[in-house]
């Protein structure tokens, strides 16, 4: 019995409920079979039970009666069971009540899936149209950019077009060597902490004026 | 001195089938004996020892013999005769003396044989009936009733019978 209550609980607790219902504790209600007789009741002489004949002789008639009676209602229903089972109408009346049913389903299902796909024709024109005019947002996107690359490119055309009437040239190189020769530039000069500029040979006469430290970027060494 | 008999009550008096045969000359073979409890029954019930063996004995047991013996049950004399083996050790049994043993002879003569009549068939029970109706099958029919068949069973049916489907439905049949 406790074994029982045992698994009660354990299924309790498998099907997730939050009390088993049918829990009731029960102990041993008598002792193991292969113990002894209790000393205490070793000389008890249990009481023989008085049956009166007549109540035993009618509790054997109507048991006798109730035997012969459920073995023949259970013949009578073996007998339909059979002729139940291998009657070709009766098979024949399975089989349409299955087709019927089976059409019904059916029509559910086309109907379902008729409104699914107008449903589905609907969604994929949209998502079409939408697709078309992000293309289409994207091409402009991409026909302005390259328009404004190139405006850019032909800027950089123009300035350097610009440019090169001052480059030297095969016929302005004597021109160019002659004005180089006329400007010498001196970069022999040297600088003091105050950031004057010293040109020549001579230190004492400053030649320019004085540069700032910061701009020159020049560390003090002291 | 008088025995005060203590421990549970048997229905059980007599002797052990070798209390009387053992102590008979050649085993008491052709003798009649009968048992106790028979005689419950109004027609007379005995055997008639044939042979008897007997088997060991195991400490302060009744002692177990092998008794082959025609057998008279309830005024139907057997056919074939019967082992007691395992019955044997019962203190039921009674030894009939020699000159009672025609008189028993005469009785089983002069006992009319058992009769017994039971209806053959049975209406079907109400809620079966019912449901027979709502299939649209035949609801007319009978159930017929099967005798179980033993060697001491003497119920036969009758045909023509019919018993109504009731708590009581053939008490009168059934008291012949």
């Amino acid at each position: 019995m406790q074994n029982l209550c045992k698994v009660e609980l354990l299924y309790g607790k498998l099907l997730c409920k939050t009390k088993a219902i049918n829990q009731q504790p029960v102990r041993y209600t008598r002792k193991p079979r292969w113990l002894p007789k209790a000393p205490t009741k070793m000389f008890r002489v249990p009481v023989r039970p008085q049956i009166s004949p007549d109540e035993n002789k009618e509790l054997f008639r109507l048991y006798t009666n109730y035997r012969t009676t459920m073995k023949s209602i259970q013949e009578q229903l073996e007998y339909e069971l059979e002729t139940s089972y291998t009657g070709q109408e009766v098979l024949q009346e399975i089989a349409n009540k299955e087709e019927v049913l089976w059409a019904k389903c059916m029509d559910v299902n086309d109907n379902w899936n008729a409104e699914v796909a107008t449903e589905r024709e609907q969604r994929l024109a949209k998502e079409r149209e939408d697709r078309r005019e992000e293309i289409l947002a994207q091409l402009i996107e991409k026909e302005e950019d390259k328009k404004k690359k190139l405006e850019a490119v032909e800027e950089i055309i123009r300035l350097e077009k610009e440019k090169s009437k001052t480059y030297i040239t095969v016929e302005n190189i004597d021109e160019a060597i002659e004005k180089a020769l006329d400007n010498v530039v001196d970069h022999k000069y040297a600088l003091d902490l105050a950031g004057n500029i010293f040109k020549g040979n001579d230190p004492n006469e400053p030649t320019t004026g004085t540069m700032s430290f910061q701009t020159l970027g020049v560390q003090s060494i002291n | 001195m008088s025995v005060k008999l203590i421990g549970r009550t048997t229905n059980l008096y007599g002797k052990t089938l070798w209390e009387i045969l053992g102590n008979l000359r050649t085993t008491g073979v052709g003798r009649l004996v009968t048992r106790n409890s028979y005689d419950r029954y109004e027609e007379p019930s005995f055997f008639r020892v044939l042979s008897v063996e007997p088997t060991a004995q195991i400490e302060d047991k009744a002692r177990k013999i092998i008794v082959h013996a025609e057998k008279i049950f309830r005024g139907k004399h057997y056919k074939e005769p019967v082992e007691i083996y395992s019955v044997s050790y019962k203190p039921d049994y009674r030894l009939i003396p020699k000159d009672e043993e025609q008189l028993w002879w005469d009785r089983l003569a002069n006992c009319k044989p058992r009769e017994k009549f039971v209806p053959g068939s049975i209406e079907l029970p109400p809620l079966m009936k019912l449901v027979l109706e709502r299939d649209n099958k035949d609801s007319n029919i009978k159930l017929q009733l099967k005798i179980r068949g033993g060697r001491d069973n003497v119920a036969k049916s009758d045909i023509t019978k019919i018993a109504s489907y009731g708590p009581s439905f053939f008490k009168n049949q059934q008291s012949s």
